[in-house]
């Protein structure tokens, strides 16, 4: 499922892609043509575009891992996911209610800053849970609401 | 919504989380565009969809919002405690009512294995 929704989403950027390079193919003879007249203006910077500000890590229980495994790690997993907050690198802490991991957002900006933080977790390093990473911003769309002018 | 099961869910391990499993607090919604979203579908409908967002985040539903930095999608954390309450308020927007727009959503509650830490204090 989770898989699937990524791969969409890979399949929209990849459409964008090419919409924007036949844009760009279809636009370079008229602008190469308009460079003698004005200068050719930059791209306007996407409307959606922002930084990313945060990470959301979701973290899921091995296929293979049984409670007989990992409960006995747990009471460390615990002290290092504190000491993790306690340095400033996980902002929030939830448990999947489904009972298959946690869920981090994380004040970190590299995905592979996190695996390497995350990785060396007890549970990490016994093969138990394994983390995906979604790279956050601010919710861009909320720039639309600036075109219009101020009351 | 998928209702697929979990394939990492194991039975087996609960009854053992049960004694430390807290009340659901929050609802992890994340917003993927479908095949029908492509940019050129999605512009028109988005000035209508920014809206119904913040009017849900006025209501106090949706506590926290971000973009996908790579990609294009959306993850709320949302002040319900019920999939299905989060289902039926992002159903509604704009962008799920077209089609173009769904929602993986994970129940979070309280980190409880916290619990762990709060035995009695060590003894000086």
């Amino acid at each position: 499922m989770r898989e699937t929704g990524r791969g969409m989403a890979g399949l929209v950027r990849l459409a964008t892609l090419v919409v924007l390079a036949a844009t760009f193919v279809a636009t370079a003879p008229a602008a190469s043509h308009a460079q003698t007249a004005a200068p050719v203006e930059p791209p306007a910077p996407s409307v959606l575009a922002v930084p990313t500000t945060k990470l959301l890590a979701i973290g899921t229980f091995a296929a293979n891992a049984t409670p007989k495994m990992w409960m006995p790690i747990l009471p460390s997993e615990v002290r290092e996911t504190v000491r993790l907050y306690l340095d400033g690198k996980i902002d929030q802490w939830y448990l999947k209610q489904d009972q298959s991991g946690v869920v981090f957002i994380m004040n970190l900006t590299d995905p592979q800053q996190a695996h390497a933080l995350l990785d060396k977790l007890p549970l990490g390093q016994a093969g138990l849970m394994t983390f995906q990473f979604i790279p956050l911003g601010p919710i861009s769309p909320l720039r639309l609401l600036l075109s219009e002018p101020a009351r | 919504m998928s209702e697929a099961k979990n394939p990492r869910v194991h039975a087996e391990m609960l009854p053992t989380l049960a004694a430390v499993v807290g009340p659901t607090t929050k609802i992890l919604a994340i917003g993927s565009v479908t095949a029908k979203g492509t940019p050129e579908a999605i512009a028109p409908v988005l000035p209508f969809e920014v809206r119904a967002t913040v009017r849900n985040h006025l209501a106090g539903k949706i506590e926290q919002w971000f973009f996908q930095t790579e990609g294009y999608g959306v993850v709320f954390i949302m002040n319900v405690t019920s999939r299905a309450e989060a289902h039926e308020i992002l159903e509604k927007l704009p962008l799920g009512v077209a089609g173009m727009m769904e929602f993986e959503l994970i129940a979070l509650g309280p980190l409880a294995p916290l619990a762990m830490l709060i035995g009695e204090p060590p003894r000086t």
